[in-house]
């Protein structure tokens, strides 16, 4: 989240109800923006389309190719996210934001070519399978692509200062997608599940358009050294692992039960597990809340007091750092707990919630206890998440990259278990976010406890 | 035998007394080998020899600290207990010559990682306790890299390979007489150390003067060079120097009595003959101008600032005069150029740097010797112009009053020249004047001064007592006089 500090700090400094409000809604776009915008179109295309009268095939078809697609864009996007964060606050910190433009243009190019691959993979497979007509195959392969670019693209929207104009262009790209839907489906006659992939490829290209723009017109036009971020691989290899090893884990036990379970069904040639899949994602959705808590607890009450540390180990008498890491550490105890308390209470709220009134929804008794226990891994996961950033801070990439690497671990062995047995789908996640949590939790207390000498050798 | 001559800053790289020094003894002793350990700042400062290699040097290893990498390779260096104390030891300034094998042990086991070691969390532990201790209240960080600083050169030139010797002889302490300890500790074999100045007493003036040590750190380095000289007194057999004022500082520094010799600088004055100004022309009579002569390098610590000012003054009184600068003016070229500005701007005619020259080509036209140094032991280029029978006026450090004025209860020979403050160019100016208004007088002391070196600063007395103490350090070593 590189950069948004500076701004949060800006908006909550003002310290009255708009600027909360105001501060709310940017953290919320900056952190968990493109996820709800992506959730709240799908749900949107897809009460559309049950108005329209999809079949089930169609509405199984269009559910699987979606899934693909974010899953695909999501872990594309995360292969470069943790190095780019930290180049971009690196060039941020040493005054060459110039460098920022190109490396987002670098970012776009690679994660284009990977994720375009694997697209064209899909659409070729639909293709020479069922025949799948091109208008959808192209819009499919374009979406791919963008979604791929604008995931990418976020890591940027942090250290963009016209927030205003982001979140406006991500409006405006939502109801373009409306609007091209209805277009399609009346004015050009194009059958629905195409429309809907139009109408997306619509909003995500404005939405990927407007990050662009803004980013080009926050750090200027790109000159050269396009790949310049890629030396962070190689400096930073822990923290790419790290990044890299916890979005694989959430999605590792999910692609294990699309290709090796029972619960796994095909259409065309895409494969997935509806009822987890769908359990899964209203879990994350039901634990969104504490990202946006976490970034405005951490980036302004735990970031005030790490500067003041940091500036006492620059420039301070060993007491004086001594009294500034007490304080520090306080805080970060106090926030991070915070966190964990109000997440965990909003997350059993939402889950009895749900639980009550999806039935009338129609949800199955079966999809719902999985959403129960999936929504409390997802709780472990997210806390685990959290203590893996406060290592960021620290520039502690080992111990991020441990935790991350045992999560992974965890959650990969269970998952192939629970494959196997065809039972306990939930536990995967729940014990790998369980394990990463706590060894992150004891790793950052082990750190907390050396932590002047690990930073000044 | 084999004798390991340790040289930090000077032989065969710099020249000057202590590398004039180093090349008499090398060239002298034709029937040891020698083996150069010189310590040498960086390749492009010093590339290459400054005087002929005699042919019983059998090898020159050179240890430039300009080599020594620092960086942070990510590499984690945990240390034993043991180590750990020996560290601690070190830093804390309670280290003693029995704790340096572990300190060898610990650079030799770490060989090539040694910027990892002052990067792991062992050092920082002690530096920070060494913080606590001090009760300090300066910023810890730069506490810290301040430690990490001074320790740095130490812990690579520690970790080199140490040449073979029957007996080390570092010609100061410092680095070379801390290099010089821990061969002699590791090798078992005997540590000479000669002092031609107080080391300590040099870097401390040094450190104090310099602007590259911030005011708060200045007691840390000081204290660092202490602590090797420290080593270094303990672990030698004997220890050298020049004259009783640098004894009396020695053992101030807590180095034993018992182990310091007296060995003065010494000259050959017949090869100075042809300096001489024959006796049959009275010094009245002479013609042309008078000639003015300094042997020194070109280098803040000599002060040629001084000597030049003082020289205006007289030049303005008495044109008739000249000054000859005799030495290297390359070892410090900014300063040089502040001289040469100064002569500029004075106006001064009649002032030549001739550099690096053969001074008996030059000394048989000079009249007075100046030297204007702040800091001096007993300096090779006073003996030398006393026994080209040329009077000094020189400034009172080191051993020059004993030189020019002759402490000795048995010395008769009368003043060799006249002793003036240091930085002090207008007392310069009026005790040349005064040998230039003074022919006679003039003339006896340069008569007196080639007396005082005949009696006591020969070369010859200076061979056999090191001749001497190299038998008994062999013996010591051997069992065996193979001299």
């Amino acid at each position: 989240m590189a950069g948004i500090g500076f701004e949060l700090k800006k908006i909550y400094g003002r310290k009255t109800l708009a600027a909360n409000l105001w501060g709310t809604v940017y953290s919320t776009m900056t952190t968990i923006g493109p996820a709800v915008l992506s959730a709240v179109l799908l749900l949107l295309l897809e009460f559309l389309l049950d108005r329209a009268g999809l079949t089930l095939l169609e509405e199984r078809f269009f559910i699987a190719s979606t899934s693909y697609t974010f899953v695909i864009a999501t872990l594309t996007a995360v292969l470069f996210a943790a190095p780019v964060s930290r180049y971009i606050s690196d060039c941020i910190f040493l005054d060459r934001e110039c460098d920022i433009c190109p490396s987002a243009f670098g970012v776009m190019m690679l994660s284009s070519v990977v994720s375009g691959t694997i697209m064209f993979l899909l659409c070729a497979g639909m293709y020479f399978q069922d025949q799948v007509p091109m208008l959808f195959l192209i819009s499919y392969y374009f979406l791919g692509v963008l979604v791929t670019d604008v995931y990418s693209m976020m890591t940027y929207a942090s250290a963009l200062k016209h927030y205003k104009a982001l979140t406006f262009g991500f409006f405006l790209g939502f109801l373009l997608a409306v609007a091209v839907y209805f277009l399609c489906i009346r004015q050009l006659g194009i059958d629905k599940v195409t429309s809907a992939y139009i109408a997306m490829v619509c909003c995500y290209f404005l939405i990927l358009f407007t990050l662009i723009y803004q980013c080009v017109k926050a750090f200027g036009m790109p000159r050269g050294r396009y790949f310049a971020f890629l030396a962070y691989f190689r400096r930073y290899p822990k923290l790419a692992v790290a990044g890299l090893s916890y979005t694989l884990g959430i999605y590792c036990p999910t692609l294990i039960y699309w290709f090796f379970s029972e619960i796994s069904e095909k259409v065309s040639i895409l494969l997935t597990a509806p009822s987890y899949d769908y359990a899964l994602f209203l879990a994350v959705f039901v634990n969104m809340p504490s990202l946006v808590i976490f970034v405005v607890k951490v980036e302004t009450a735990f970031y005030e007091k790490y500067t003041l540390y940091v500036s006492a180990l620059n420039n301070g008498a060993y007491d004086l750092i001594q009294k500034e890491r007490d304080v520090m550490g306080r805080t970060l105890r106090h926030q991070l707990f915070f966190v964990y308390e109000i997440q965990f209470i909003i997350t059993v709220v939402l889950v009895c919630l749900v639980s009550v009134f999806f039935p009338y929804l129609n949800a199955s008794a079966h999809m719902l206890q999985l959403f129960a226990m999936l929504s409390l891994a997802v709780y472990t996961v997210f806390c685990m998440y959290f203590t893996i950033v406060v290592f960021y801070y620290f520039s502690d990439y080992g111990g991020a990259c441990i935790s991350a690497l045992v999560f992974l671990a965890v959650t990969t062995l269970c998952a192939a278990a629970a494959a196997l047995w065809d039972d306990f789908y939930t536990l995967p996640l729940l014990l790998g976010g369980l394990c990463g949590w706590v060894v992150a939790f004891l790793l950052l207390k082990r750190r907390m406890e050396k932590l002047d000498s690990f930073l000044m050798c | 035998m084999r004798v390991c001559l340790i040289c930090e800053g000077s032989y065969p790289y710099v020249p000057g007394g202590v590398s004039s020094w180093v090349q008499m003894l090398c060239s002298q002793f034709r029937d040891v080998d020698f083996v150069i350990w010189a310590l040498a700042t960086t390749r492009e400062e010093m590339p290459e020899y400054v005087c002929p290699i005699p042919d019983n040097v059998k090898e020159i290893q050179t240890l430039y600290l300009g080599d020594a990498a620092w960086g942070k390779s990510g590499r984690k260096i945990r240390l034993t207990r043991e180590e750990k104390e020996t560290l601690k030891g070190l830093l804390n300034g309670s280290v003693d010559a029995g704790g340096w094998m572990g300190v060898l042990e610990l650079a030799g086991r770490h060989h090539q990682h040694m910027s990892d070691l002052l990067m792991s969390e062992s050092f920082y532990d002690i530096c920070r306790e060494e913080y606590c201790r001090q009760n300090s209240k300066k910023v810890f960080l730069h506490f810290l890299w301040n430690f990490r600083g001074i320790y740095f050169p130490l812990m690579y030139i520690l970790s080199q390979k140490i040449p073979k010797a029957d007996i080390y002889h570092a010609v100061s302490a410092g680095y070379a007489g801390i290099l010089g300890s821990c061969a002699s500790y590791i090798e078992g074999v005997p540590l000479l150390l000669s002092e031609h100045g107080i080391y300590t007493r040099e870097r401390e003036e040094d450190i104090i003067r310099s602007q590259w040590v911030a005011g708060e750190f200045k007691e840390l380095w000081i204290d660092f060079f202490k602590k090797l000289s420290y080593i270094a007194y303990q672990q030698a057999s004997v220890v050298t120097t020049l004259f009783g004022t640098n004894r009396s500082l020695q053992i101030e520094l807590q180095c034993p009595p018992e182990k310091i010799a007296i060995i003065p600088n010494g000259v050959n004055a017949g090869d100075y003959d042809c300096c001489r100004k024959p006796r049959a022309v009275p010094s009245h009579k002479r013609s042309g101008p008078f000639v003015l002569g300094a042997v020194l390098r070109v280098v803040p610590i000599k002060d040629v600032k001084t000597m030049l000012l003082a020289f205006d003054i007289v030049k303005r009184t008495e044109p008739e005069v000249r000054l000859k600068i005799m030495g290297n003016c390359a070892e410090d070229p900014m300063y040089y150029q502040e001289c040469l500005e100064l002569v500029e701007e004075l106006e001064t005619q009649d002032v030549e740097f001739l550099g690096q020259v053969n001074i008996k080509e030059h000394l048989p036209e000079v009249d007075l010797l100046l030297l204007s140094s702040i800091s001096e032991g007993q300096p090779l280029a006073i003996l030398e112009g006393l026994a080209a029978e040329i009077p000094f006026v020189a400034t009172n450090v080191g051993d020059c009053r004993a030189l020019l004025l002759g402490e000795r209860e048995d010395d008769r020979f009368g003043p060799a020249g006249i002793i003036v403050p240091v930085m002090n160019s207008e007392a310069m100016a009026q005790a040349i004047l005064r040998c230039m208004r003074s022919p006679d007088m003039t003339a006896s002391m340069g008569q007196a001064g080639r007396k005082r070196v005949e009696a006591y600063y020969s070369r010859e007395g200076m061979l056999d007592a090191f001749r001497k103490i190299y038998e008994q350090l062999e013996e010591e070593s051997h069992g065996r006089n193979r001299i």
